[in-house]
């Protein structure tokens, strides 16, 4: 069966694309050594998707090579050290967007879905032709947006970009960089907040962590760490990429180092403030 | 603060979280009218060429005419109330 295409976009930059798809794409190729994964940065001329993989020093060929006919697709993969079931097709870094059509990228998934069984396209930010490069083949988009007001206004142009596609693009929504505890004190908008605006599919919810810096700084993403328990972005991506893949993972709850009795004296709180 | 002021605790005043929902929600609404090229004068204009139709065959209750522009999921309805009075004979 020919390979299945995820975009992840999200229209404003910095708001945790590249992260998602390094560590839900090493997620995923953990959780299955069947599965083949791929990953395709089409943030050219400014890539970052090897640097959160730890290939940085491992690229010979990128998919400008590719699609010029440079190389052959199966030379410019690199493949990860760690998950031989993984592999980056790296972004040029000389060059710009208008390097790759729309069409070039069509072929060239078509000839990646042979090899693998998913492909995960990193778009750049903006909705520009780096954008519509990488729209033109996918199957399926995960919106990525923090509960920040710019990144969700941002999200909401580009659901609406995926909408007017003559293709049907399932799109879902990942919550990044979440901070529980200013939601619970309403200095932030929560996930419902962000899902009843987005009204769309909520795959998953990061919270803010620390060590998704630290793994970044080693090249090695968070969620292939063996410390991951509890809830974590770590243990937030694999739980992300198992929901994929069709297993039923229930969301994560946050500020659970309240206890139950303290939870439910709030709640009581609660009630009286608003009768 | 005796007992009760404590467990009602302060005044609920706006939240930074809901005005951030509120000036967002608006703000999204507004950008998708853009996005379909719908200007405010554009759907005055609309309602009175609807009007003028509608007239052909209703008697209608201009003044309580009411059209608007209304969110639903994530699509934009124009939605139009307007009193029928009585049908104009052929």
């Amino acid at each position: 069966m020919p390979g299945k295409t995820i975009l992840f976009t999200s229209g404003k930059g910095g708001v945790g694309k590249t992260t998602s798809t390094a560590n839900i794409g090493v997620a995923l190729a953990s959780q299955d050594p069947n599965i083949n994964v791929c990953m395709i940065d089409m943030d050219i001329g400014l890539r970052n998707l090897d640097i959160q993989l730890g290939l940085e020093n491992r690229i010979v060929y990128n998919i400008v090579d590719v699609v010029e006919g440079a190389c052959k697709a199966r030379q410019a993969l690199v493949k990860d050290k760690r998950l031989p079931n993984l592999a980056l097709l790296p972004a040029a870094q000389t060059r710009d967007k208008s390097a790759v059509s729309p069409e070039q990228m069509i072929t060239l998934i078509a000839e990646l879905r042979e090899m693998f069984d998913l492909i995960l396209i990193d778009s750049p930010a903006g909705i520009e032709q780096g954008f519509y490069n990488s729209v033109a083949a996918a199957d399926e988009a995960i919106i990525v947006s923090t509960p920040e007001m710019s990144a969700v206004r941002d999200a909401d142009r580009v659901i609406g970009l995926l909408e007017a596609q003559n293709r049907k693009i399932n799109c879902w929504l990942v919550i990044n960089r979440l901070r529980p505890a200013m939601v619970q004190s309403n200095d932030m908008m929560g996930v419902d907040d962000v899902v009843e605006i987005l009204n769309i599919k909520l795959l998953g919810v990061i919270p803010e962590d620390e060590r998704i810096i630290v793994s970044t700084n080693k090249g090695e993403p968070l969620a292939l760490a063996k410390s991951n328990k509890g809830n974590g972005a770590g243990q937030a991506y694999q739980n992300i990429a198992l929901r994929l893949t069709g297993v039923e993972v229930p969301l994560m709850v946050f500020g659970e180092n309240e206890n139950i009795f303290v939870k439910q004296f709030n709640k009581l709180k609660a009630l009286i403030k608003f009768s | 603060m005796g007992l009760l002021g404590w467990l009602t605790g302060p005044p609920r005043d706006v939240t930074s979280r809901d005005e951030a929902k509120k000036r967002l929600q608006l703000t999204i609404f507004h950008d998708r009218m853009e996005v379909m090229e719908l200007p405010p004068d554009r759907l005055n204009a609309l309602r009175d060429e609807l009007l003028l139709v509608i007239a052909k065959y209703f008697e209608v209750d201009i003044g309580r005419t009411e059209c608007t522009l209304e969110q639903d999921e994530r699509e934009v309805a124009f939605v139009a109330n307007i009193p029928v009075k009585r049908l104009r004979g052929s």
